[in-house]
This record gives structure tokens, C-alpha cells and sequence, in this order.
């Protein structure tokens, strides 16, 4: 199987140009503000579906890896964040560039993303197999109750307002609804469209959400939408930094892509929360916490090394269980389940030459990005003074397009417009939308557990709480419940 | 709004739509015996969502009334896209994908672009040329075609 991979990506030149392609668009998109990493993959993904399965499937590992580490750029040379992951790159890349030393804080965050990212997916490599042959002994049980925490972990982490999270997690599930029943077939809220009948398409809610709900709210902002921000020069040998001197921040380096892992792999927090808190635990940890935020470069090895280390971890439940942790993972999975590879325990048996495809894949995207990103550093630099009210609109020509070729229907457009809407009424209320789309692909796989573990025991619930796994589960389930509820009844008080 | 008016409408749109959908689900007819049906569980999510968005509601009342905050959105630029994109998508398959493209394109920019920015020829030109070369990648190079629309391109 590893040699049938080996032949499908390594030794496959189309392969590998679209892994290029992919993680030059990424980088773009990424350094782009108010173009996203999941803004490309949302792009590419109806794309993807008419490609070869190992070719669709490295487009969008490119995306999704030069999409991440694009951010750095802007968060450097504007002082913005490129993409939502870069935030905690500025409070040190940004004075950085102040005090001239601009060059240095590109060259050491491409470089700290490329370790970062690799440490990350060694552990994929090594964490996944294990993983799986441990779920190979789920029943519908355990993965009731793993959908089950994965939701109440997504809700309890999404922004400031908990609850509302709450409430768009639900929604999603409430969308998951519609169209043919899990088990008995059943039809339910169609009201009549027979489009319906096949429930809502993941891609369509997808572009709805982070393309078209982005192009109306820059509608509603457009005295801004020309930078006003100063673009830093920048001077840079090499990366601007000797191994040596690297290698002497090992310490925080693993520190950051231990905590970039761990959140990946923890469903629904995503690479803003992990460079943040990377960023934090860095300074508390150091010997010289009074110096983060006055440009120092450990500030930028934090952040960037865990943003980076997020796409190994986020990709591991993925893999074993079906479960995506965030918005690129969601994408990536309607990828997979377009080309008929269903994740799960059994993939390593199954689709096993497509894994290891996926993890050759990731490295040779990891190569790529660090020597692209740095060879055509002064030509991303220029792509930052593409006008966005060029780009924008064209970006929502490609979205409509995308939404009809996923299935060459008009109500699919339509509904990319109805989802675009939906978003634009959840930013302006502050409900966040990533729980919304997690709820949705979870939702099924909650309904479907369910009621498959209830039959197999005729209707006896204590199934849940009997089998081991699935007891814990719940248990950490109904804890950050508990304490998602104590935290806003804290703040509410306040 | 204020944060409590956003509050408001967001426990009262959900509370509507808990109750909505807990009353659409009970007309899905049971159909295997062992089974908990079909309609079980939308009516366990329309309860929480009723449940969470009351207590959202209770939460919002106790909340202090807040400042209104003056938003500096442009509304008319924000509605023209919005305006313009629903009538894309509806002209999409009967005018067909390159003429309703090029449009759109053409105003969309428009409305986006600073008055000092604007720039009429290169406007023209990217709303022409790209949906040109999106039909012909789509066409020729992934072969999934789009819709041709009346004139038959």
C-alpha cells in the first residue's frame, strides 16, 4: 500500500504540480487579508471532485498547508493577520517590523511553520494507525457519545458567547435533519422540494458561510476596503536566522507544536485559539516574559510553529474517526467522501494506499511551502496590493460556480445565496458559525449512532453508560457542560 | 443595536424556530417497531434549542440596557450586494453563466471600488475577460459545463 502511494503522489508529476498550485494559492489566499485558508479550500473543493482521488485530495492538503502559513506575511507587514491563525504572529512580528527587523521575523516564522508542521505530522503518522486499530472497537455506542462530547466541546469553546454557540451548534444539527432519515428512510422537512430529498449539500453551507456572508460584509464596510496600513520593507537573507541560533529556542519550539497538536486533535478550537495560547504559555514560560510584544522572535516561533502544528492534529480524529475538528477539516472531509473514502477505523484496511498517500502528501506540501514561500517572497509581498474590490467580486463568480458544479443544480446557487445570508445575520448577531457547520456533519452522525446502538438493544439506553468508552465520553461531555454553564453564570454576574 | 437588542432577537428568533421545527416533527409517522422513529430526534434538538434560547432569553432581560452603538456600516453599499448577488444567482441559469456573470462583475465592482479608485477601463476589463476565462476552464479544461442561458453561450 505504502508503494501504491509512493506511485500516486511522489512518483505522479500531475500530482505533485497540483500540491505546487495548492500551496501557492494557499500562501496567497493566506496572506491575503479578508481572503481565507478555508476560503481556497471552499474554492477548490468542487474542483477536486472531477480530479483523480489522490489528486483532488493533494490539492486541497496544498491549500490547506500554504493557506496557514500565508497568514505570517501580512501579520509582519501589515501588522493584520492574514488569516484568523496568525493573530498572536503580530504582537512580536509586528514591532519586529518597527524596529526594522522585518526580514528576520518572515524568514524565522516560514521557517518555524515548516517545523512546526512536520513535527505534526509525524505524529499523524505515528498517533493515526494506533488510533484506528483502538476504534476498530467502537460500536454505534462509543461513537454516539464521542459525536456527543465532540458538540458540547465545540459549543463550550466558541467565542465570547458561550451559549450562543450553543444555539448555532444546534442549528446545524437542526439542518442535518433535513432530507432522508438515518435507519428507516423516513422524509422529513422537505416541505415539498424533492432538491431536498439528499438534505443539504456540506459544500453549499460551506461557501454560504465563509465566502459569500465575507463578500456582502465587505459591502457593508467598503469606505475600509482600501489598506490605509503602511507596508513594512523587508531585508532578508536565507531565514534569517543560523540553525544553530534556531535550535537553541528547542525548548519553546516543541513546547508550541505540542500545544498546536493537542488542539488540532481537540474538536472545534482551530489555529486562532493554539497560536494564542501558544503565544501565552511562551511567555509565561520564559525567563524573559517583560520583553513578549517588543519584537522578539520567540514571540513569532511560538505562534507560527503551533498554527502550523494544528493541520497533523486536526487531521488525526479526522483519519480514525470521521470527526473534523475544524472548517478545513470539514471541507477536507467532504473530499474524501466524494472519491467513496469513508474515514473511520476501517481506512487503514480500506483506502489504506489513499492514508499514506494523504501523509506523503503533507510532507512533500511542508517542503514545498518552505521553499516556495521564501523563493517567492517578494512576489507574495506584491499580491498583498491586489485591490479586494477586484478580487472579492471575483472570488463570489468562482463561489457560484463552485456551488453549481458540486452538483450541476441551480438550487444549490440559490442556497450558497439563502447561507450567505444566514452568515451575514449570525456575524451581525455574534452567534459564530463554525459551530453551526460542525453541528451540521455531526449531526447525522449522532442521529445515525444512536438509534442503530437502540435497536441492536432493543430500546435500552443503559447501553451508554455500560460500555466503558462511551461512559467516559459522556462523563467529559456533561463536565464542560457543567462548567460552560458555571462560566457564564460567572459572567453574568459580573 | 445594543448587545441586549441582539440578545433579544437572537433568543426570540431561535425560541420561534425550537418550536417550529418540535411541531413539523410531529407529523413523521413512526415506521419500525425497536426503533425510536424518525421524529425522535429533531424533537429532542427543537426541546434544546427552545430550552437553551429561553434561557438566552432570561439571561438577556437580566442584562443592564447597554449603549446603542453607532454603526459605521455602510448600508447602501452592503444592500446593493446583497441586491446584486440574489439577482446573479437568479439570472445564473436562464441568462447563462457569461453574459450574467460579466454584469454582475461589472457592477459589483461598482459598488466595492472607492469613487477616487475607480478606474472604468479596467473595470470593463476584468468584468469581460474573467468570466471568459472561468467558462473555458470549466468547459474545456475540467469539462463540468455551465449554463448556457438563452443565447445559447
Amino acid at each position: 500500500m505504502v508503494n501504491q502511494a509512493i506511485h500516486m503522489v511522489l512518483l505522479n508529476p500531475a500530482c505533485l504540480a497540483l500540491i505546487f498550485v495548492g500551496v501557492i494559492i494557499g500562501i496567497i489566499f493566506g496572506s491575503i487579508p479578508g481572503l481565507s485558508a478555508s476560503m481556497a479550500m471552499i474554492l477548490f473543493l468542487p474542483m477536486s471532485f472531477g480530479m483523480e482521488p489522490m489528486n483532488g485530495i493533494s490539492l486541497l492538503i496544498g491549500l490547506y498547508m500554504g493557506g496557514i502559513s500565508g497568514g505570517l506575511i501580512s501579520a509582519i507587514l501589515l501588522k493584520i493577520p492574514g488569516t484568523a491563525s496568525s493573530i498572536a504572529t503580530v504582537f512580536d512580528g509586528g514591532p519586529m517590523a518597527d524596529k526594522g527587523e522585518a526580514g528576520q521575523a518572515l524568514g524565522v516564522g516560514i521557517l518555524t511553520s515548516f517545523v512546526g508542521g512536520l513535527l505534526s505530522i509525524f505524529a499523524l503518522m505515528f498517533i493515526s494507525p494506533y488510533l484506528a486499530k483502538v476504534t476498530l472497537a467502537f460500536t454505534s455506542a462509543e461513537y454516539f457519545s464521542i459525536a456527543v462530547f465532540a458538540l458540547t466541546i465545540i459549543s463550550s469553546l466558541s467565542g465570547n458567547s458561550l451559549i450562543n454557540g450553543i444555539l448555532a451548534g444546534l442549528f446545524g444539527i437542526a439542518l442535518s435533519l433535513v432530507g432522508i432519515a438515518p435507519v428507516d428512510g423516513a422524509i422529513r422537512f422537505t416541505f415539498g422540494q424533492s432538491h431536498l430529498y439528499g438534505g443539504f449539500d456540506t459544500v453549499v453551507i460551506l461557501i454560504g458561510l465563509y465566502a459569500v456572508t465575507d463578500i456582502i460584509r465587505t459591502g457593508f464596510d467598503r469606505h475600509n476596503i482600501v489598506n490605509s496600513q503602511t507596508k513594512y520593507t523587508y531585508n532578508l537573507k536565507g531565514y534569517g536566522i543560523s540553525p544553530k541560533e534556531y535550535l537553541s529556542h528547542w525548548r519553546l519550539i516543541i513546547q508550541s507544536a505540542l500545544i498546536g497538536l493537542g488542539i488540532g486533535i481537540l474538536p472545534g478550537i482551530g489555529g486562532s485559539t493554539s497560536s494564542l495560547l501558544s503565544y501565552s504559555a511562551a511567555k509565561s514560560s520564559s525567563k524573559y516574559p517583560e520583553k513578549f510584544g517588543t519584537g522578539i522572535i520567540d514571540g513569532v516561533i511560538a505562534s507560527e510553529t503551533s498554527n502550523n502544528a494544528v493541520i497533523g492534529g486536526s487531521l488525526i480524529p479526522l483519519i480514525t474517526m470521521g470527526i473534523p475538528g475544524n472548517v478545513a477539516t470539514a471541507i477536507f472531509l467532504g473530499g474524501l467522501t466524494i472519491h467513496g473514502i469513508s474515514p473511520g477505523p476501517l481506512i487503514f484496511q480500506k483506502s489504506g494506499q489513499y492514508v499514506y498517500g494523504i501523509f506523503i502528501a503533507l510532507l512533500i506540501a511542508n517542503v514545498f511551502m518552505v521553499i516556495c514561500e521564501r523563493a517567492g517572497l517578494r512576489l507574495f509581498v506584491k499580491m498583498l496590493d491586489i485591490p479586494k474590490y477586484f478580487l472579492l467580486p471575483i472570488v463570489m463568480v468562482c463561489c457560484v460556480v463552485g456551488a453549481y458544479c458540486s452538483n450541476f443544480s441551480i438550487f444549490d446557487v440559490w442556497c450558497v445565496a439563502v447561507f450567505g445570508l444566514v452568515g451575514l445575520a449570525f456575524k451581525t448577531l455574534k452567534v459564530p458559525a463554525t459551530p453551526m457547520i460542525i453541528g451540521f456533519i455531526l449531526g447525522s452522525m449522532t442521529e445515525e449512532n444512536l438509534r442503530q446502538a437502540l435497536m441492536q438493544t432493543g430500546g435500552n439506553w443503559s447501553i451508554f453508560v455500560t460500555r466503558p468508552i462511551s461512559l467516559i465520553f459522556l462523563l467529559i461531555a456533561v463536565f464542560s457542560v457543567v462548567m460552560t454553564i458555571r462560566k457564564q453564570v460567572k459572567q453574568v454576574k459580573k | 443595536m445594543s448587545n441586549k437588542e441582539k440578545n433579544l432577537v437572537v433568543s426570540l428568533v431561535f425560541m420561534a424556530f425550537g418550536i417550529f421545527l418540535f411541531v413539523e416533527s410531529m407529523g413523521i409517522k413512526h415506521m419500525m417497531k425497536n426503533d425510536v422513529g424518525s421524529a425522535f430526534f429533531p424533537k429532542v434538538v427543537a426541546v434544546a434549542i427552545t430550552g437553551v434560547s429561553v434561557i438566552r432569553l432570561i439571561m438577556t432581560l437580566r442584562e443592564p440596557a447597554g449603549e446603542r452603538k453607532k454603526s459605521n456600516s455602510d448600508l447602501k453599499g452592503g444592500w446593493l450586494t446583497i441586491v446584486l448577488i440574489a439577482a446573479y444567482v437568479m439570472a445564473f441559469q436562464p441568462v447563462g453563466f457569461i453574459i450574467s456573470t460579466m454584469v454582475y462583475l461589472f457592477l459589483q465592482i461598482l459598488v466595492l471600488v472607492p469613487k477616487e479608485k475607480r478606474s472604468w477601463p479596467l473595470t470593463v476589463i476584468i468584468s469581460v475577460v474573467s468570466p471568459i476565462a472561468i467558462y473555458a476552464l470549466f468547459t474545456y479544461a475540467i469539462s463540468s459545463p455551465l449554463p448556457k442561458g438563452i443565447w445559447g453561450f
